[in-house]
């Protein structure tokens, strides 16, 4: 793609204030890691309607190694290898909706608490903290204060945590698997026009129709090479107000593993920040998270997200368990199982 | 103590059948297959199991598709903490309950619960189970409990033993460890037929040892005169009953004539000039009695008086090395087994024991031997009388079944031929799959105790020899170096 590579400094300054890069796309080389400790957070979430409540179950953990040229030296978990599931009843019967964005953002909570006291422990010396998902969560559309209380917290658990990480020199980035955004379609659109002549290529197919459907990482396949970066994208998140406008929020796109789509990296910058000293530091991550991330070229998910994943997930069995033993203390059948299985009849 | 692992839950486990547990990485080191382990359930009682299987486990390595195999095994596991989650699991059989208040074990009615702490079981926990003596026969040690196997000398041979493997397994080792333990204990006295002479090389050669005799195959003469016809005639299977019978016409004249030094010769002398006999009983009876005198076996003295050497704590080896014929082999086992077996049963000699290898030679599955009938009979009688068998044997397929099954104690070494192996499955009561499994698995001097004897089927190695020389067979190498050697030898001196 570099034979492709529009220069974006002379956009519009509507536009080109949209972006923190100077060319679309960015060629990275994966960098040494040996001495480097990564870290990676992620949560679990499972919940179930009961008649009368809601029972919620959660569990966060972190995981962050220590890198030699030889491979992991070390790797710790946080609280514990595997931490028991930490249960949240609700009493009053909630929405379906609310129901389930009480359980987005109670989990959210649960994952920044973790980073926020893995920061807090000085002992975990930390280079970078990869976080699973992105940090915006729209203000969900209910009366419930409850749920608003919630989604006050997280955004002040939030600002606290990005604080604090650049406080310690902390970099900080979350890990978006299969991003659903068209952000980037959306001002490739705009900016079509203006990059003509570089965009030729393209320009001979149909672009406004392709590009109107398409939604980032379908055009972002196509577009990135591994080890290759899209620019960085302004991302609008209503968070600002807790920082007093000093931290905004970009997006960028990065391919990992030939075959795989690439990852959404999110992380919040000062705005006081320059230009260069910004592109340095995205650079610096990507070149740190590829290394982790290629070990399959079907696959490009940096391995302290895969590996703190797979810590956090709740599975089945626990699920199973819990539920069994809820429905033995509380003997009402809950909803699924209500409205499911009990039906007298059987397809 | 400290625990070796903790009770997982699984769609199987913990069941009245199955206990699955992850085991400690610290504990790795001192887990076995066959290790007797407890889970407390409160302050007097415990779950008593034994681990049957054992496994590593890890998720990183559990959907590896094809493409795994692009990936460099070095950059895997360079990335990723894979090493943290590679988990040992084992899996655990219940056998039982034992309530330390009232000590008895009862079968568990109920299984132990996920999370239980998991714990080798005591040495004291796991003799009371097995039923272990103290004073027993000290065969070997299951080491991982901590625990000698001591067994109650009258529950081993009460009711007999067999010793079955493959050749080389070790049959002969364990076997002489036996005769150390009742040389030591010096109580009954044992006899044993030894094809090869190999107990003959284990019998301390420097020390003045009264206790063990070897009797070599040359050595051995059976006195005609102390036979009947009928004894005579069990040598000769084609034998009918009315030949018998004119036999032992003959054979009274003798006596009546008060000779009572006589052959072989002289019978056949008798009856080539008797006229009262017709031509061809006369050509039937002389044709097989010159075949017994071929065998040299035969004279007017029994020599070696076995009865004489029967005393409490002797140990009588018959080495028939040097008879290769398989059907002298049997008419001396037949005559001695039936003479000590009489005199037995007629209180004249001590409980005894006969140890018989190859077995399944003289009392063949299917086939006739002269040797058969007598240890079949001692088999099925000779529990009365505390005559007891312990047959040895590496094809028990070939092993008359009525002798073997009533062999109720198995000392079971590896054996390999999956026949045997289902034989031992039917015929070894209380072996079940998984510890069938196990037996090709096993090492040299690795054995399986089952039957009578113990209580629940037990791994365990065969102790070392103490008394006994050390025998080991030289290698093929240098047999060939030696025969060279003495070929040359030869040469040079013609
Ligand atoms: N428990 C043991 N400890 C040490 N060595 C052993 C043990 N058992 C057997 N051996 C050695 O293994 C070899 C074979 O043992 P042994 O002669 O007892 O086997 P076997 O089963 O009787 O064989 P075969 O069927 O040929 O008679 C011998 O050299 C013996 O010293
Ligand atoms: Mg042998």
């Amino acid at each position: 793609m570099r034979s492709l590579n529009p220069n974006l400094s002379d956009l519009p300054p509507h536009l080109y204030n949209l972006i923190y890069d100077n060319q679309m796309f960015t060629q990275l080389f994966p960098q040494d890691i040996s001495g480097l400790t990564i870290g990676g957070v992620d949560g679990g979430y499972a919940s179930r309607l009961f008649i009368g409540f809601d029972i919620f179950a959660f569990r966060a953990v972190a995981v962050f190694s220590t890198y030699t040229p030889e491979g992991i030296q070390k790797t710790t978990y946080y609280p514990t290898k595997t931490p028991p599931l930490e249960i949240a009843v609700s009493d009053v019967g909630l929405s379906l909706m609310d129901f389930e964005n009480m359980g987005t953002i109670r989990r959210a909570i649960t994952e920044l608490q973790i980073a926020s006291q893995v920061l807090e422990q000085s002992n975990k010396k930390l280079d970078i903290l990869l976080l699973d998902g992105s940090p915006v969560i729209r203000k969900p559309l209910t009366k419930s204060r409850k749920i608003l209380n919630y989604y006050q917290t997280y955004l002040s658990i939030l600002s606290r945590l990005v604080l604090l990480a650049r406080k310690q020199g902390i970099k900080m980035a979350w890990i978006v698997k299969d991003s659903r955004l068209n952000l980037f379609t959306k001002f490739l659109g705009q900016i079509i026009p203006f990059i003509v002549e570089e965009m030729s290529d393209i320009l001979s197919l149909d672009y406004r129709r392709i590009i109107k459907r398409s939604r980032d990482m379908d055009l972002f396949y196509y577009l990135l090479e591994p080890n290759v970066r899209s620019m960085a994208y302004h991302r609008q998140f209503s968070i600002s107000k807790q920082f007093n406008q000093e931290f905004t929020l970009y997006a960028y796109y990065l391919k990992t593993a030939p075959f795989d789509i690439p990852i959404r990296v999110e992380l919040f910058q000062s705005i006081h920040r320059d230009q260069t000293d910004l592109t340095k530091e995205i650079n610096f991550i990507s070149e740190a998270i590829l290394p982790v991330s290629q070990y399959n070229k079907n696959y490009g998910i940096p391995a302290p997200i895969v590996e703190a994943d797979a810590r956090a997930k709740i599975k089945k069995t626990e699920i199973d368990a819990l539920f069994q033993l809820i429905r033995i203390r509380h003997p009402t059948p809950d909803l699924w199982f209500y409205r499911r299985k009990r039906a007298p009849w059987k397809f | 103590m400290a625990a070796i692992g903790t009770v997982v839950a699984t769609p199987d486990s913990p069941s009245l059948e199955n206990i699955e547990f992850i085991i400690d990485k610290n504990a790795q080191p001192q887990i076995e297959r066959g290790q007797f382990v407890t889970i407390p359930k409160n302050k007097n009682q415990v779950v008593l199991g034994i681990i049957t299987s054992i496994k590593k486990y890890n998720a990183y390595y559990e959907t590896i598709d094809s493409s795994i195999h692009e990936i460099s095994s070095r950059n895997y596991e360079a990335i990723f903490p894979i090493k943290e989650w590679e988990n040992t699991l084992a899996n655990a059989k219940p056998l039982g309950e034992i309530n330390f208040t009232n000590e008895r074990i009862t079968r568990l009615k109920f299984p132990v619960s996920p999370g239980s702490k998991i714990y080798v079981a005591s040495s004291s926990i796991v003799s009371k189970f097995l039923g272990l003596d103290k004073n027993g026969i000290y065969w070997g040690d299951l080491s991982s409990n901590n625990v000698k196997i001591r067994v109650s000398l009258s529950r081993l041979l009460r009711k007999h033993l067999a010793i079955l493997a493959i050749s080389g397994a070790g049959k002969s080792y364990a076997a002489s460890i036996l005769l150390e333990e009742l040389h030591k204990t010096g109580s009954i006295s044992v006899l044993v037929i030894d094809p090869h002479g190999e107990y003959s090389s284990m019998v301390p050669t420097n020390v003045e040892n009264t206790n063990t005799k070897v009797i070599r195959g040359s050595f051995i003469s059976i006195g005609i005169p102390e036979l009947s016809a009928w004894e005579i005639s069990e040598f000769i299977p084609e034998i009918s009953v009315v030949q018998t019978r004119v036999l032992d016409n003959i054979i009274s004249n003798i006596r009546k004539k008060n000779r009572n030094h006589y052959g072989l010769q002289d019978i056949i002398q008798i009856i080539d000039t008797s006229e009262k006999i017709n031509v061809r009983t006369k050509e039937a009876l002389i044709g097989w009695l010159y075949s017994l005198q071929r065998t040299h076996l035969f004279s007017t003295e029994t020599s070696p008086n076995l009865s004489e050497l029967f005393q409490p704590g002797k140990i009588v080896i018959l080495d028939l090395s040097e008879i290769t014929n398989l059907r002298s082999r049997s008419i001396i086992v037949l005559h001695f087994l039936s003479r000590l077996y009489y005199q037995r049963t007629r209180g004249e000699i001590p409980p005894s024991l006969f140890v018989i290898e190859e077995a399944h030679q003289f009392c063949p599955q299917g086939s006739r031997s002269i040797s058969k009938r007598i240890i079949e009979t001692i088999a099925r009688e000779g529990r009365k009388f505390y005559a007891s068998l312990c047959l040895i044997s590496q094809r028990p397929v070939n092993l008359s079944v009525t002798a073997l099954s009533q062999c109720n104690t198995n000392l079971i070494l590896r054996i390999r031929n999956p026949y045997d192996q289902d034989f031992i499955g039917k015929t070894s009561e209380g072996i079940d799959r998984s510890t069938l499994k196990m037996i090709p698995d096993l090492e040299i001097g690795e054995a399986l105790l089952v039957g009578e004897g113990i209580n629940y089927p037990t791994f365990f190695r065969i102790r070392s020899r103490t008394f006994y020389n050390k025998v080991t067979s030289p290698d093929l190498e240098t047999m060939a170096d030696k025969y060279k050697e003495a070929w040359s030898v030869k040469r040079n001196t013609s």
